[in-house]
């Protein structure tokens, strides 16, 4: 088992929100979420199906807008900016389900990846070493992306959003459908990432894997953030059971 | 009919074909990025033709003519996406529909109570009027010129399109909005340029087209617009190819017709044309090329 790398780290966190409370019109997906993710760590997002984890993640990223509460990246409030403003500021999502662009190539999605990069020759480069780091992609470069399987397409995901060479990352469930063999490609690959420069939050259904690779946790119920420590600790908590169910359990309204 | 005739329709067809290609290209781009199908857009030639008359009848040369028609065609498309779209960027699908029909009939009547509601003609230079003799075929210079605008836009858009970062940007927005945004891609310059090309591709289509029927008339924009449409779905909604295929199954359509039925029969020609383009939807409901982006990835 491998735990995930702490290195020397700033007071300051990279991303910081506070009381978060967000969600899709009449209905609250986020409660007053508050979390932190410091440079260099890999931080898990824990929670079942419904619980805000992708919500969060597009909250932050400014596809959904926060209602109250307030979200910092790299010390500046971003929670009222749009996504390409806030994307602009070096965070990257790979979203659940991936989105990839399916009728553009394996290479455009790439490019795509770094739209907001002026650095032609860096660019270039980069494709190259995304290429290397994902031979599948290589080989694939003038496929419709689209025609690429269930992990060649997460793994084309990911890529692309390294491209733009964001300094957090967002993954949303890089784990869901994929056979073990690939995830633990892919798994082992966001642990290289800290050390790369990304800091990463990853969502994650499977929690064992989740905290493998990360230092700490958080993890969502009802969304709201009901338990949150290091990955050793999270690991060992036996009522993980019930901070999964949230407030109002079964056991508790029979009371 | 002999070999020559069966030639000569063939460039009709291309011809024609061009023109319509054209017209749907500059109708799918927008309705790529935005959803909308723009009924203003005929306008946008009308636009182009009453610049090219009031240049014209003030004694400026036909090129300055032709220069200044498309770039106010530019100008008009942009505006039209500042003020008239813009603010109902998220509105429904039947909001824009009507938004834009109301466009249309202001700008029409802009034309009736500023310029005339009668028809107005415009002189082009007089090499349009007359045709090569190619072999046993005898071609106009207008279809010429229209053959050859055609091929260079369709080209060039395509060159466009998939060489440059804000071709690739556009295509990916028509196919995934949200995602093209987390990418950085700004929705605004997207939808703008889309409405720039758009607008460019109506301006060349009005020159041609003033110069082809020689007048300008307040409803003129009518029957590009209808084309443009008819086009766009035998060529599936949305699809840029679709669109140059869909021109020119409309206009091979429409050149059966008119070559194939006797004199007295000819006011039919349209409507068959049409009929046999519902047979086509009839076979394949979403046009002959629909969009990659219905795929899931």
């Amino acid at each position: 088992m491998v735990r995930g790398g702490i290195v020397e780290q700033d007071e300051n966190p990279l991303l910081q929100l506070d009381s978060v409370t967000s969600g899709y019109g009449p209905i609250v997906a986020v409660r007053e979420a508050t979390l932190e993710v410091r440079p260099a760590e890999i931080v898990a997002l824990l929670g079942i199906n419904g619980a805000g984890k992708s919500t969060l993640l597009m909250t932050i990223v400014g596809l959904v807008r926060a209602s109250s509460g307030s979200i910092r990246f790299d010390g500046a409030e971003v929670g009222h900016l749009n996504p390409e403003d806030i994307v602009r500021r070096g965070i990257a999502l790979t979203p659940e389900g991936r989105h990839l662009f399916t009728g553009l190539t394996v290479a455009e999605n790439l490019r795509l990846g770094a739209a907001t990069r002026r650095d032609a020759g860096g660019i270039a480069a980069d494709m190259d070493e995304m290429c290397t780091l994902f031979p599948i992609l290589g080989r694939r470069k003038r496929q419709a992306a689209g025609t690429l399987s269930g992990g060649e397409q997460q793994m084309l995901a990911l890529a692309r959003s390294l491209m733009s060479r964001p300094k957090l990352l967002l993954l949303d469930e890089p784990s869901l459908g994929l056979a073990p063999r690939i995830v633990d490609e892919i798994y082992e690959m966001i642990q290289g990432l800290p050390s790369q420069g990304v800091t990463v939050l990853v969502v994650e259904q499977n929690v064992g894997l989740a905290l493998q690779v990360s230092s700490r946790g958080y993890v969502l119920a009802g969304g709201q953030v009901q338990l949150t420590g290091s990955a050793e600790e999270l690991a060992r908590e036996v009522d993980l059971e019930r901070a999964y169910l949230g407030a109002g359990s079964a056991r508790e309204m029979t009371q | 009919m002999t070999v020559t005739e069966i030639a000569q329709q063939m460039v009709n067809v291309l011809s024609l074909g061009s023109m319509y290609a054209m017209l749907a290209l500059g109708l799918a781009l927008v309705f790529g990025v935005m959803g909308l199908v723009n009924f203003a857009y005929g306008e946008l030639l009308a636009i182009t033709g009453y610049t090219m008359y009031l240049m014209t009848t003030n004694g400026m040369p036909w090129w300055a003519a032709v220069l200044c028609g498309i770039g106010v065609a530019v100008l008009a498309s942009l505006l039209m996406e500042r003020f008239a779209f813009r603010p109902l960027r998220n509105a429904t699908f039947l909001t824009l529909l009507f938004s834009s029909f109301a466009l249309a009939t202001v700008i029409q009547n802009l034309f009736r109570a500023f310029v005339s509601p009668r028809t107005k003609g415009v002189e082009g230079p007089e090499i349009l009027g007359t045709a090569v003799q190619v072999g046993s075929l005898t071609v106009g210079w207008m279809s010429i010129v229209t053959i050859i605008a055609g091929a260079v836009s369709v080209v060039a858009l395509t060159m466009f399109m998939r060489g440059s970062i804000a071709g690739i940007s556009m295509r990916a927005a028509a196919a995934d909005f949200s995602t093209a945004r987390l990418m950085g891609i700004r929705a605004n310059r997207v939808i703008a340029l889309a409405f720039v090309i758009s607008g460019l591709l109506a301006g060349i289509a009005g020159v041609l087209w003033v110069s082809r029927t020689g007048a300008v008339s307040p409803a003129m924009g009518f029957t590009p617009i209808l084309k443009a449409f008819i086009a766009t779905v035998i060529g599936g909604l949305g699809s840029l190819p679709g669109a140059v295929l869909g021109g020119f199954v409309l206009a091979a359509s429409e050149v059966l017709f008119i070559a194939t039925l006797p004199a007295a029969a000819q006011p039919f020609s349209d409507p068959l044309a049409l009929l046999l383009v519902i047979g086509i939807l009839y076979f394949k409901p979403n046009g002959l090329l629909a969009p990659a982006s219905s795929e899931r990835a």
